[in-house]
């Protein structure tokens, strides 16, 4: 090439541009190491990259699967990371960290949106002369899932990150499967444990992309089993038959394997060094059997699946399978319709996309207490002012130790039992020095003042808390006219039970108890 | 075989879990068994939809999130828009409305987005920008001359006249905001919306911010935007007709 000498001819092959958008994949994980040098933490040298790769591995190994990982559990594991490497830094930093790592796998800067990049594509005409055109190429790292059944975000890794981390996985997965295995055999032959070991971790990483591709054919039924319909007709039933003897080689193939490693790792006179990557072999072979059983399961129900979901979207009104356009059919022309006109369809869509709503049946008793009630505030809250969250909380009325005094006072009282009697087990018992006893007295004769006859007070839910503290749960409090006795009070010497059927019992037998 | 009273029973059992949009089967196990046998028995499937017929409601999935049941406006379970607060007059309906719509069109653009079940965050800021280029666009909009010349008031200007309203985030004191501002309605129906469990408060992505949830999607795919287009599609035929 006369006109261009130092560039080879490779750059205007047609996968040329294949291997630049390999290489691009990578890309965004570079950017985050280079801006991480503008975080606060920025000049503590965290390796961003690594921990990059070990939260797409970690969300890796459970995707597909019913459990799979949530944005805080990979957010813990890599702030367990952060923390072994700089120790002497504060928890916080690992946090923060640990979110920047995976926002910016998620690209949560720009909201989530694909990564764009562009690419040059070079070509040579007929002529020789060499064009240029541009390429948009666009990807995502991780993405954000509901788990429907726990109502927690889980995050999904999508092909682009197995690929990129597997590395340019350009051909059939079963056979690069069969490969591996057949790689694996003869590296434990010869012994060669770190090559087996790498072998198997990659055999690890093709089972979950495999995973995903039945997972998106099964999710495309589902949804619309028209789109996928000429691939159930032709190409599926023999992948799947296929995939299914082949799933049921491996199984015995990595039981056999698993034998092998284990096998060497019982050998007496087994290096350290072999013993201890047999051991992590035997791990990850495990690993990938359990993958593989599962993988079976879903394998197995994939035809049902596919039997099930014609029978239901056969009947379903054909209206309904073709998502709307909810711009262009909805949006924009409710905008432009006149607003008398326009109330009608906006208010069916608010309708229709509220879902239900159990019609409430007035009785008059609520509507009375409702129209009683004090005016509920706004219930748009604003956020509340940061100066007064951090005030500290009132300190409490009645100390804690007071508090579990009078509850071991009453405690050692048989109940039921008037409140004479727990009054004065007050003044005879053995209380810590630093606990003042008038103020046990008072408690306990206040809770149970208050549990006979709730007041009206300030904060509802502590005198509750505290005369159940004291007194127990259930405890009922009643009165019989009986003056109290006892120096120092007056009023009625109230009758305090553990539940109304013990003050029941009483009222039944009053004769018996004040006997005793 | 047909269903005896128990399974009558359960029926109604079922529709109930329905009703309740945030009670997931994962969390109930009654729920979860009649929800395999909604999905296995076809007797009793078919018992389900008859019933919900009936009520003017149906399924619009049937998945680990649950029954997720749609009602036409007939129906006594649908929703009343009026139920809401300061929701009085024609022109807050419509408020209603257009934000709801406006919140579908900002998370799911295109049709093919509602194939993707990624998370949408959205917040009252976003959707309240969202909605103003939106009116900025229509105002410039070349055909607009020739529309003003007509004698009505097209719907987004009920929008458009909304004041901005003031930053959530600055001045003391528990200011509230006014029915008169754009946010109050925007902020009203996302409220509207976690209570319907279409969305959840995401307080750690920034004031007034929200996680729609699948549930939205639901709604919006299998029922909500097909329905309206309908509407639309109706009303523009009669003003072909007429």
């Amino acid at each position: 090439m006369s006109d261009l000498p130092s560039v080879g001819r490779a750059v205007f092959d047609e996968s040329f541009g294949g291997r630049v958008r390999a290489l691009l994949r990578i890309r965004p994980v570079a950017d985050a190491a280079d801006n991480a040098g503008r975080q606060s933490w920025g000049d503590q040298r965290y390796d961003v990259v690594t921990l990059a790769l070990a939260a797409i591995d970690s969300v890796i190994a459970r995707q597909g699967f019913d459990d799979e990982v949530s944005y805080d559990e990979v957010v813990a594991g890599l702030e367990a990371l952060a923390a072994t490497a700089h120790p002497e830094r504060p928890v916080d930093e690992h946090a923060l960290v640990a979110r920047y790592v995976i926002d910016a796998l998620l690209n949560r800067r720009e909201r989530e949106a694909p990564y764009r990049y562009q690419i040059s594509i070079f070509s040579r005409d007929g002529d020789g002369a060499i064009r240029h055109r541009q390429m948009p190429a666009e990807f995502r790292l991780l993405t954000e899932h509901e788990d429907h059944a726990r109502g927690v975000n889980v995050l999904r890794a999508s092909a682009d990150a197995i690929n990129a981390l597997v590395g340019g996985l350009e051909f059939d997965v079963e056979d690069e499967q069969a490969a591996i295995e057949l790689m694996l055999a003869r590296q434990l032959e010869r012994g060669a444990f770190g090559q087996a070991e790498k072998a198997a971790e990659r055999s690890r990483l093709l089972s979950v992309r495999y995973a995903d591709e039945l997972r998106t054919l099964l999710a495309d039924t589902t949804r619309d089993i028209r789109t996928v319909l000429d691939q159930w007709t032709e190409q599926v039933p023999q992948q799947l038959e296929r995939n299914r003897a082949h799933l049921e080689e491996r199984l015995s193939a990595e039981a056999k394997a698993l034998e092998h490693v284990r096998g060497a790792l019982d050998a007496p006179d087994a290096e350290p060094e072999v013993a201890g990557a047999a051991a992590r072999i035997a791990g990850l072979l495990e690993e990938c059997r359990h993958r593989h059983t599962e993988l079976h399961g879903r394998l197995v129900s994939a035809r049902t699946t596919f039997l099930d979901e014609q029978t239901r979207q056969s009947f379903r009104p054909v209206g309904s399978l073709r998502n709307p356009n909810i711009t262009d059919d909805v949006f924009l022309p409710l905008l432009t319709l006149p607003a008398d006109l326009a109330v009608e369809p906006a208010e069916t869509f608010a309708t229709s996309i509220a879902g239900t709503q159990v019609p409430r049946i007035v009785r008059f008793a609520d509507l009375v207490d409702d129209l009683l009630a004090p005016r509920r505030g706004s219930v748009i809250e604003d956020p509340p002012d940061p100066d007064d969250e951090l005030d500290d909380p009132d300190p409490p009325a009645v100390s804690a130790e007071v508090l579990a005094a009078a509850a071991e006072v009453v405690d050692s009282v048989e109940l039921p039992s008037r409140l004479s009697a727990l009054l004065s087990a007050a003044r005879g018992a053995d209380l810590p020095a630093e606990v003042d006893r008038a103020a046990v007295e008072r408690v306990i004769a206040l809770s149970v003042l208050w549990s006979f006859a709730p007041e009206s007070v300030e904060d509802f839910s502590t005198a509750v808390d505290t005369a159940a503290q004291v007194l127990g749960p259930t405890a009922v409090v009643d009165a019989d006219g009986t003056r109290i006795p006892l120096s120092g009070w007056s009023g009625d010497d109230l009758i305090v039970a553990e539940d109304e059927d013990a003050l029941g019992a009483w009222a039944g037998a009053p004769s018996d108890q004040e006997a005793s | 075989m047909t269903l005896s009273q128990r399974d009558l029973a359960d029926v109604g059992v079922l529709i109930g879990c329905g009703l309740r949009p945030k009670l997931r089967p994962g969390a109930d196990s009654e729920y979860r068994a009649l929800l395999g046998r909604y999905r296995t028995d076809p007797e009793f499937r078919n018992a389900v939809d008859g019933v919900l017929d009936g009520l003017d409601a149906q399924v619009l999935s049937e998945s680990d999130l649950g029954l997720v049941l749609g009602a036409r406006r007939e129906s006594v379970f649908a929703f009343r828009i009026s139920d809401l607060p300061n929701v009085t007059r024609v022109s807050d309906r419509l408020l209603i409305g257009l934000v709801s719509v406006a919140v579908a069109a900002f998370a799911f653009p295109a049709p093919a987005d509602f194939d993707d079940d990624r998370v949408h965050w959205v917040s009252v800021e976003e959707i309240e920008r969202f909605l103003r280029e939106v009116c900025e666009r229509l105002k410039q909009s070349p055909d607009l001359v020739m529309r003003e010349e007509e004698s009505f008031e097209e719907a987004w200007r009920t929008y458009d006249r909304l004041s901005p309203g003031y930053k959530a985030d600055k001045g003391k004191g528990k200011a509230r905001r006014s029915p008169a501002s754009s946010p109050y309605w925007v902020a009203s129906v996302l409220t509207w919306m976690v209570d319907q469990g279409l969305a959840r408060p995401a307080p750690t992505r920034g004031p007034e911010a929200f996680q729609l949830l699948e549930r939205f999607r639901i709604q919006a795919r299998e029922l909500a935007g097909n329905a309206t287009y309908a509407v639309l599609a109706s009303m523009r035929r009669e003003e072909g007709a007429a």
